[in-house]
């Protein structure tokens, strides 16, 4: 083979597409990480010169000799020379971190010989302060998604990075001779990072015309506006829960969702813990039912267009009832906040009243929060309470938002699309997301981008968006990624990659330099130049500068402080709030577009433990649906599982509902994100009904992100985004039988629980502060003789238990998908989780209790309870499962023959089988994510929650290594750890000193069917809910 | 009173309840001829097509058991919670209806129960294939079925010994140690007749089978008597197993916590709805082969009448039991408990089940009270079939009614089977079938020798009777 690449006959060969279309890659390509110097005399291009030519020769010569045997080719590379800083089998953890919707929140990414296998929260980071949530822990199953786009395509023919890099030149040369940057747009997912800001910054100043755009589909725009108006800057709010006494969340999710949602369920937890501090408490007003509903003392399921009526109520409440201020309203807000009361509904009365004096006697320790999806009001209302009583600056504080041209309506969509719409742009970069499918489609987004003469998109899928653009471009996932990105709260933090890309794929700066006069410069060596700048540090300084910003994973003293003479105006109000004063018209359902909590936007690929991940209140999983309230279901002769022809607007759409206990009525929620599919909508709207996806099929067309479920994008009005009244409902009909009887459609869906009520039973408590108050033990064991033959077994030594507070546990999932990311937990799909066969080691209970209508919620995390009279250990015949010495309640794997007498023995049901091979049609790269210090279970065995037992092991090794006993008990599980809001512990029952004893002696505690005896090694902490006594035992 | 004809006298007909054991008294000629010609005679065309039917469904049996074993046993219904599904709702079936065999080969040869005589080697095959059905249904649930001898206390490399306090390990014992004396006592009883057979069949071939078969019995006296000594040892060896297999079988399900499985009443109440299955089925076969076979002489509307009223006996077992389960959850107060029998199996997703288990087992067998469904063998070859639908019903209900209705409500699911659970459940029928059919082809089934004894035992009486008759004649004339 000669030096070109070429092979003897002169066909010239090639290793990959790209390298084919970019010409055969230097030799030393691919050896080095991108940025790295290839070594001297490897220059490309350059030649070898003669003496290094015999030097080598020699060399080799010399090498040959001393190796001579036959070298067997092998796959497996062990390190020859092993780095000094890895031991083969001890991971090392690197700080990193994640950015959703631009925010950042801080890991550190569990890196196992060279290839990542876990995430967890960096306690340093403010958005994550140990914890992380469900996309941090999918992210894992992200970065090994085989769905992953792998090659760069030019018109879907594959192509080059370079290629592109270096026709870019020469276009931008040809098309834009002046450099003024007119006609070229970039439309970005929503940045926060200095590197991309400082790239952007130089591009414009290269081009002054080149114009940035940011979206992404659950980003809101009204709180920015409405600070704007009122603040006289575009504001963000920053909660600060941990001083809230009293919290009203007007729609919004802020336990689980937002960027913030980490440290606010941290905070919030904190104050519903009546042990430890003066309970808080929350009211919810909200259409569909959030973890943060289900958290609220007091919840008024309330269409979400109703809740600015009922903002603006609450405003007129406190303004002019309980505040007593110099900052008066003017004449003509009063006369508008008195109409609001005047029009408040009767129903709704007492609540507002109600509320509104609980928060005004909590002045300066209340808060009330605004969600995303309410317009400008809703957040003026809840701007406006927040002044009136000394809540901003105390439990509230406004600061500049980190995000890139925020508040900026020219560097927003609508920007964007009227410069499309005008014909003024010709080439367009789109980064992440995938707005082609999210951008409501009356926005005629995706017929615009097809105009654009030249388009190119960066993203981890070839999604909608991708095929619809010219140039496509494979993104790099965080995990190999150098970047850089900030918090909520600006604290910036280092993106630091733990492998290589693995397809070839490229940062968002990376691509954005491409535009820069010197070509695409190397990720590393942009977010570097960035901190030089930044930090003013050149040389040695620097490199311990980024060296502990690495370590650290946050740069020290880039907080974006608070704004502290923020403070609200009455004037303009009233333009602001009158919007809020329309109610819409009775007797309409509206749709209410929502986040999926397992989902987010949809854009993360199709992952099937998202996929497989509960949700949170319908426990639905693998699909969507569209959920509305008993009554309105009763009202429509619908229930749960019919399919329904939806109709809004133009739009139709065949879709399964389900029936949820609390939710609003007249209101059904389309969850967003669910049904992504590649195909690009150039049709006209009306015959774009979005149909059920089944399972992603994967063997359609590699590279496809595809998504079961409906898209409810597709329905999402352009007007009206998020609450869109006059949907319309009928059961669908199945067509073929139609002529005969018109028969109603059904569809199973795959729900974990479908049993939600107690039965009366005694298995997850909860009471009042008051019942607390009145008698401490109210949740402990009734008191029960046991009359045990045998004496009972307490162990020696050390032994492990857990506790779980039932009043701190939101049900965000986190738990579920870190526990399956820790311990290689398959997903079974959709058939087999319909037939009760879903794998999860732990998984959260949720009970109601009340009236359909308004329901009161507990969550109950249910996992293996390592119980000391394990009922499951005497049936095994085989000795499979037996007791450790330090109280675990073992599973051996290669002992187990599949009886699953265990199973049936359990009571509390958490015993796993895996009925089929579920781990064996796992692809190379999808194993790259098993944790390898845990066993992956083949067919026909029984598995359960082992509390994390590798850690534990792992800790009495470094225990003994180190000389340190104390180590041993420095164990926390996977679960726990990454618990936002530190409901689960875990530790040393037998140290009375460790938190988990403390726990067990609190008088909530209890142990679940305490009644059998079973001594169980987990107890409960009774819910308590902190009602106002105003309102209780009152139907809403 | 033609019926009584056999009995030689009138004034017999009172000291006799209902018809006689053996209709006539035909000669050791006639008898030998009767009983051998249907396993010397060719078959009919009929015959041959329920032979190659019931073999078909042993190969599907035999190629869904490969599917099983390829694909997992999530290709069956079973999940989490209902662990436990079709497999060992039809184990304790067949293991129920195994019993009545050695019940009547063994417990009524103690108890010198004569109608035993002509159906007992009938009973015993439907033992033994039973038997042979439930066998496989442990094996082929496990999830990973190679490593099925791991139940069994060998000597392991590794010291490694079964669990002894789980159930599932005596099972495993008191299962193969039935199969065991069943078979022994099932072969035993055929020795003399396959004598009889090698002394009668044509053909060299058949003979020489036969005569290997038969182990060399001659028929001396000696061999008679060493014989009828070891027969009866083994029937009390086999006696208590009657009692041991189904307590065993039941302890699978008492020994666990499951509310409505948590029981001490189980092993006893198990029993007798083994037998009562037993019973029914023992019905279910004779009454066709009776007919078949041109029987009605040998197995009388007598042997009908009794096991009806066993059926009877044994289904008032049952429904006592079932009175005295649900006394003691009430009485227990366990709410669990409460509501898996008093909402979740009456009322639940089972309830059709449920309610056709309680009439088949206790509405049903009270038609036996009356003669006339005693002795009508249509009528109570549709009651035996009516209770083994309840039976079969009965451990549905036991098995997945109450693991699908446990402690925690959210884990709360039922089962639906799949169509290979229904396919291997119609596999081992087919399967049973077909051993069954092989035994009435080949062996002899009313054991031709203790029906020759019993004939010439009742001649005894017969003769003695009427010696009595004239000896009190001849003293009235006196």
């Amino acid at each position: 083979m000669s030096a070109d690449g070429r092979g003897g006959g002169s066909r010239p060969l090639w290793r990959s597409l790209e390298e084919r279309e970019s010409g055969p890659a230097p030799a030393w390509a691919g050896e080095f990480p991108p940025g790295a110097e290839p070594p001297q005399g490897f220059a490309a291009g350059g030649g070898v010169s003669r003496r290094e030519l015999l030097k080598l020769s020699g060399a080799i010569a010399a090498l040959g000799l001393l190796g001579c045997t036959n070298q067997i080719a092998q796959h497996i590379v062990p390190y020859a020379n092993q780095p000094p800083e890895v031991t083969p089998g001890v991971a090392r953890f690197y700080a990193t971190a994640m950015t959703l919707d631009g925010f950042a929140t801080g890991l550190l990414a569990e890196s196992h010989e060279g290839h990542p296998t876990k995430v967890e929260g960096n306690p340093e980071h403010p958005a994550s302060l140990g914890a992380a949530g469900v996309f941090e822990q999918a992210s894992i199953y992200q970065l090994y998604d085989p769905d992953r786009a792998r090659t760069v395509t030019e018109e879907g023919a594959p192509s080059s990075f370079d290629a592109f890099a270096r026709g870019l030149r020469a276009a931008l040369g040809r098309m834009d001779p002046g450099r003024s940057g007119e006609r070229l747009r970039f439309l970005l997912e929503p940045q926060t990072s200095p590197t991309v800001a400082r790239v952007i910054e130089r591009i414009r100043e290269a081009r002054p015309g080149a114009r940035f755009h940011y979206y992404a589909p659950l980003v809101a725009e009204a709180p920015l506006r409405a600070a704007r108006a009122l603040l006289g800057k575009p504001l963000a709010p920053r909660l600060r829960l941990e001083k809230a006494k009293r919290i009203l969340a007007l729609d919004a999710d802020f336990l689980a969702s937002g960027p913030a949602a980490l440290r606010d369920a941290r905070h919030f937890a904190r104050r519903r813990d009546p042990e430890k501090e003066e309970m808080s408490r929350l009211y919810a007003i909200e259409p569909g039912f959030t973890p943060t509903g289900a958290a609220a003392d007091h919840r008024l399921p309330r269409r979400g267009g109703e809740v600015p009526a009922l903002a603006l109520a609450l405003l007129a409440e406190v303004a002019l009832v309980h505040h007593r201020g110099p900052e008066e309203p003017p004449g003509e807000v009063r006369a508008l906040l008195e109409r609001a009361r005047a029009a408040l509904a009767e129903r709704d009365r007492m609540f507002v009243k109600a509320a509104a004096r609980d928060l005004a006697e909590h002045a300066g320790a209340c808060v009330v929060v605004a969600g995303e999806r309410q317009p400008e009001a809703v957040h003026a209302a809840a701007i406006l309470i927040n002044w009136l009583l000394g809540a901003a600056g105390n439990t509230v504080e406004y600061a500049p938002s980190p995000l890139l041209g925020a508040g900026d309506e020219e560097q927003g969509l609508d920007a964007l699309l009227d410069a499309l719409e005008r014909g003024e742009v010709d080439r367009l970069v789109i980064v992440g997301g995938d707005p082609a499918r999210t951008v409501p489609r009356g926005r005629g987004f995706a017929e615009k981008l097809a105009r654009v003469k030249e388009s190119a998109y960066v993203g981890l899928h070839r999604n909608a968006t991708a095929l619809a653009c010219r140039w496509f471009i494979p993104a790099a996932h965080y995990l190999e990624s150098w970047g850089d990105a900030r918090a909520f709260d600006g604290t910036a933090s280092i993106v630091q990659p733990l492998v290589e890309p693995l397809f070839g794929g490229r940062t968002a700066a990376e691509v954005l330099s491409a535009f820069l006069a010197e070509g695409p410069v190397a990720p590393r060596e942009l977010v570097r130049e960035t901190w030089r700048e930044r930090s003013g540090k050149r040389g040695d300084a620097f490199e311990a500068f980024f060296t502990e910003a690495l370590v650290r994973g946050v740069i020290r003293d880039t907080r974006i402080e608070a704004e502290a003479g923020a403070r609200a105006r009455w004037d303009g109000a009233a333009t602001l709030l009158a919007p809020a004063l329309e109610r819409p018209p009775a007797g309409t359902i509206e749709a209410a577009f929502a986040r999926s909590p397992g989902l987010h936007d949809g854009t993360l690929g199709a992952l099937p433990h998202l996929f497989e991940l509960p949700e949170p209140l319908t426990k639905l999983t693998w699909e969507n649906a569209a959920l509305l309230s008993p009554a309105l279901a009763a009202r429509l002769g619908i229930v749960a599982g019919q399919v329904v022809e939806l109709a809004l607007g133009p739009v139709r759409a065949r879709v399964p509902v389900d029936v949820l206990p609390g939710h609003a009525d007249e209101s059904v929620t389309l969850p967003l994100g669910w049904g992504a599919r590649d195909e690009v909508a150039l049709e006209p709207i009306e015959e774009r009904a979005p149909e059920m996806n089944e399972v992603p099929r994967r063997d359609l067309e590699p590279g496809a992100a595809r998504g079961p479920g409906f898209d409810a994008f597709a329905l999402r009005p352009a007007a009206s985004p998020w609450f869109a009244p006059g949907l319309s409902l009928k059961p669908a009909v199945d067509e073929r039988q139609a002529p005969l009887a018109p028969a109603p459609v059904f569809r199973s869906l795959a729900t974990t629980q479908r049993h939600f009520t107690l039965e009366g039973r005694d298995l997850a408590r909860s009471g009042t502060l008051e019942e607390l108050r009145a008698d401490p033990r109210f949740a402990a064991p009734k008191d029960r003789r046991e009359l045990p033959l045998y004496e009972p077994w307490n162990g020696a030594g050390r032994q492990w238990a857990m506790a779980i507070d039932l009043s701190r546990c939101t049900g965000c999932n986190a738990c579920v998908m870190a526990c399956m990311v820790e311990n290689n937990v398959p997903t079974v799909g959709r058939d087999d989780v319909l037939a009760a066969r879903e794998m999860h080691w732990l998984r959260i209970d949720r009970y109601f209790d009340g009236p359909p209508e308004d329901p009161r919620v507990v969550f109950e995390p249910m996992l293996c309870q390592h119980c000391e009279a394990a009922p499951c250990e005497y049936v095994c015949p085989v000795f499979a499962t037996t007791h450790s010495q330090d109280g675990l309640n073992e599973q051996v794997y290669n002992r187990c023959v599949g009886t699953r007498f265990c199973s049936n023995n359990c009571p509390y049901k958490v015993r796993r089988f895996n009925w089929l091979a579920y781990n064996q049609a796992k692809s190379e790269l999808q194993q790259l994510a098993m944790n390898p210090d845990v066993t992956v279970r083949g067919r026909g065995v029984m598995e359960k929650c082992t509390f994390c037992v590798q850690r534990i092991r792992r800790a009495d090794i470094d225990a003994a290594v180190e000389g340190r006993p104390e180590r041993a008990l420095e164990v926390a599980t996977a679960c726990q750890q990454a618990c936002p809001s530190e409901a689960i512990v875990f530790g040393a029952v037998s140290e009375p000193r460790s938190e988990v004893s403390e726990r067990w002696r609190s008088t909530r505690a209890f142990a679940v069917l305490d009644e059998l005896h079973t001594r169980p090694r987990i107890r409960y902490l009774a819910r308590i809910r902190n009602p106002n006594p105003e309102l209780e035992g009152r139907p809403s | 009173m033609s019926t009584l004809a056999g009995y030689g006298h009138p004034a017999l007909a009172g000291a006799l309840e209902g018809p006689p054991v053996l209709a006539g008294r035909p000669s050791d000629a006639a008898l030998n001829r009767q009983l051998l010609e249907p396993v010397l005679k060719p078959w009919g065309p009929l015959g041959n097509i329920a032979m190659l039917l019931s073999a078909g469904g042993t190969g599907m049996l035999l190629a869904c058991v490969s599917y099983l074993f390829w694909k997992g046993i999530g290709a069956l219904g079973n999940n989490i919670p209902v662990a436990w599904g079709f497999p060992i709702t039809n184990f304790v079936w067949w293991i129920g209806i195994g019993h009545a065999g050695t019940f009547i080969s063994a417990f009524l040869l103690l108890l010198e129960q004569r109608w035993r005589a002509s159906v007992n080697r009938v009973a015993e095959a439907m033992t033994l294939f039973a038997v042979i059905q439930a066998g496989l249904y442990p094996l082929l649930h496990l999830g990973r079925p190679w490593f099925a001898y791991w139940l069994f206390p060998y000597p392991a490399t590794m010291d490694v010994w079964p669990q002894f306090r789980s159930a599932l390990p005596w099972d495993f014992a008191a299962v193969s140690t039935y199969f065991t004396i069943s078979l022994l006592f099932w072969y035993m009883g055929l020795v003399p007749d396959f004598a009889a057979l090698r002394d009668s069949a044509p053909g060299v071939v058949r003979r020489k089978v036969y005569g290997v078969l038969s182990l060399g019995w001659r028929g001396s006296a000696s061999a008679w008597s060493q014989y009828r000594c070891g027969y009866g040892l083994l029937g009390a060896f086999a006696t208590p197993l009657v009692i041991s297999v189904h307590s065993v079988v039941s302890s699978d399900f008492a020994i666990g916590l499951v509310p409505g499985w948590h029981s001490t009443i189980f092993p006893p109440y198990f029993v007798a709805g083994a037998l009562y299955s037993g019973f029914a089925m023992v019905i279910t076969l004779v009454v066709p082969i009776r007919a078949i076979y041109k029987l009605q002489n040998v197995v009388t509307e007598r042997h009908l009448d009794v096991l009806a009223k066993m059926l009877l006996l044994t289904g008032w077992i049952v429904t006592f039991s079932y009175m005295v389960e649900w006394f003691l959850t009430w009485y227990g107060h366990s709410p669990y408990e409460q509501y898996t029998h008093f909402v979740g199996w009456p009322l639940g997703p089972y309830a059709v089940l449920f309610w056709i288990t309680i009439l088949c087992n206790v509405v049903v067998p009270q038609t036996c009270w009356f003669k006339a469904v005693r002795r009508t063998p249509w009528v109570l070859f549709i009651v035996s079939i009516l209770v083994n639908v309840g039976m079969w019903t009965e451990r549905f209900i036991i098995v997945v009614g109450s693991l699908s209705h446990g402690y925690l409500p959210s884990k709360w699911h039922t089962f639906v089977p799949s169509w290979l659970d229904i396919a291997i459940f119609a596999g081992t029928m087919s399967f049973f079938v077909f051993l069954y059919l092989c035994f009435l082809r080949w062996v002899p089934f009313i054991p031709v020798s203790e029906t020759k004894e019993l004939r010439s035992e009742l001649e005894e009486e017969d003769r003695a009777a009427r010696a009595r008759l004239a000896a009190r004649a001849e003293a009235g004339a006196a």
